[in-house]
């Protein structure tokens, strides 16, 4: 994994978007999504309307109830609040937060349970309150 | 810094304890879920051995005063900070002010509060475990109280701007058995001195934690456990995990603060990679034993090793990208 780290190191610092790799026996192809390159650029930069999804801040495998709470799980309808986790991403023993940025409503699930999703992934729709 | 706004007793300064001075009468003292307090450290980029918080009874309510990357392991208490709930094993970075309430234990026995740098007290004989009996280390020898201001060393590593949890231990090691918490044990020096029927109920009973267990040890519920003859013993050396059967015939398991010498026979020794699964049990919950070897003990300790240094890398990984990518 370290060396997939390196490779993306390389992408972003050569302002590559893509990358594909191959042995002949394994291969590899790497995408960097546009928003993170948004990211890069403007780390902070608030979106200038209230977003319509809540997308992963990380790459891996989503889950949508934590391992160690199975049967809390965050479904359409649920009012949630600013930084509250609805979603979850693992990366080997880590794992990351999919979170509502602010206060609002979940919409309908826009991937599966086990997806392997990138950085800025929409994985619920949302209503924002206000 | 942090202050305590309610606290139940005995909550207490624990690293991973302190080696090298049993032949003072000094115990290992420390966590007494060290595995849950090296994942509660890996998860902010501390050394695992950092010094943090060891929670027994909930519920607890601290303030923030600075801005202060912490995290939560063990025991999933429901976390709150301010009206967010937190994830169990996962650390977040709290804001001046914020005040982070730790609730009743969904699941365990034990939460870990660990921050930055670790909790900043002096070390004492190499650890800045609290030695309640001996009244040093930790915050003068003592358990918290309300008003107490604990101050973090602080570290530079930045944090995921959303947190960072860890695969729980429980669902990352596999444990020797379902249902109740079951624990590997070898077979200490007066194991053969026990009669048939007590070897036998030793491995297939259902052993109830009582309400007389805590930090020294923990005092079993169950057949009574009978010598096949009067042996008397001289005072040995006594290390946590080793499982001691008074004149009554029930078990005690020594633990972190147990003394270092005692006479009892021994009929078992909990291996040290289960020792946080009893750190985790509840009086009233129940405990069996299954019978293993050193070499299955060396394995076992393998395999947390393992999964500390993924979950360490892991971690790392995600520090770093989440710093390329402006969401640290």
């Amino acid at each position: 994994m370290t060396d997939l780290d390196d490779i993306l190191a390389c992408m972003m610092a050569a302002g590559l978007s893509h990358l594909s790799y191959s042995d002949g026996r394994e291969s590899i192809s790497m995408r960097l999504d546009p928003a993170a390159v948004v990211s890069l650029s403007a780390p902070s930069a608030p979106p200038a309307t209230a977003p319509e999804t809540i997308s992963t801040a990380s790459m891996g495998r989503l889950i949508f109830a934590h391992p160690g709470r199975p049967e809390d799980m965050a479904t359409e309808g649920l009012l949630v609040g600013a930084g509250q986790a609805v979603a979850y991403v693992v990366s080997g023993h880590a794992i990351t937060a999919v979170v509502a940025q602010e206060p609002g409503t979940l919409g309908r699930r826009l991937r599966e349970e086990g997806d392997i999703v990138g950085y800025g992934t929409p994985v619920f729709a949302f209503a924002a309150h206000g | 810094m942090i202050e305590i706004l309610s606290t139940p007793s005995l909550v207490t300064v624990q690293d991973l304890g302190r080696s090298g001075f049993y032949r003072y009468g000094v115990c290992r003292s420390g966590a007494m879920d060290r595995l849950a307090l090296a994942i509660g450290n890996l998860l902010l980029g501390n050394d695992r051995s950092a010094a943090g918080l060891e929670i027994p009874i909930l519920p607890l309510r601290l303030r923030f005063d600075v801005d202060m990357n912490f995290s939560l392991a063990g025991a999933d208490c429901g976390a709150m900070l301010g009206d967010r709930p937190l994830p169990p094993c996962w650390a977040a970075r709290a804001k001046a002010g914020d005040i982070l309430t730790l609730n009743t234990p969904l699941s365990g026995c034990r939460a870990y509060l660990c921050v930055a740098g670790g909790i900043d007290v002096p070390e004492v004989l190499g650890s800045r475990s609290t030695q309640l009996r001996e009244t040093f280390g930790g915050i003068d020898g003592r358990a918290l109280q309300k008003g107490d201001r604990i101050a973090a060393a602080g570290n530079d590593a930045r944090l995921p701007k959303d947190g960072l949890g860890a695969l729980p231990p429980a669902v990352a090691l596999a444990a020797a058995g379902d249902g109740v918490t079951v624990v590997r044990v070898i077979p200490a020096a007066e194991y053969g001195d026990y009669d048939e029927a007590s070897r036998a109920a030793f491995w297939s009973a259902d052993w109830k934690v009582t309400g007389q267990s805590n930090r020294a040890g923990y005092r079993l519920e169950g057949p009574d456990l009978a010598l096949s003859r009067m042996i008397e013993l001289r005072s040995h050396g006594v290390v946590p995990g080793v499982i001691q059967v008074p004149a009554g015939g029930q078990p005690i398991i020594q633990l972190a603060d147990a003394a270092t010498m005692g006479g009892y026979p021994k009929i078992g020794v909990v291996i040290d990679a289960d020792l946080w699964r009893i750190a985790q049990a509840r009086p009233g919950d129940a405990l069996r034993f299954v019978e293993c070897d050193m070499a299955m003990a060396a394995d076992a300790h393998d395999e947390t090793e393992i999964y500390l240094a993924h979950l360490a890398a892991d971690v790392s990984r995600q520090y770093r990208l989440a710093t390329a990518w402006g969401v640290a």
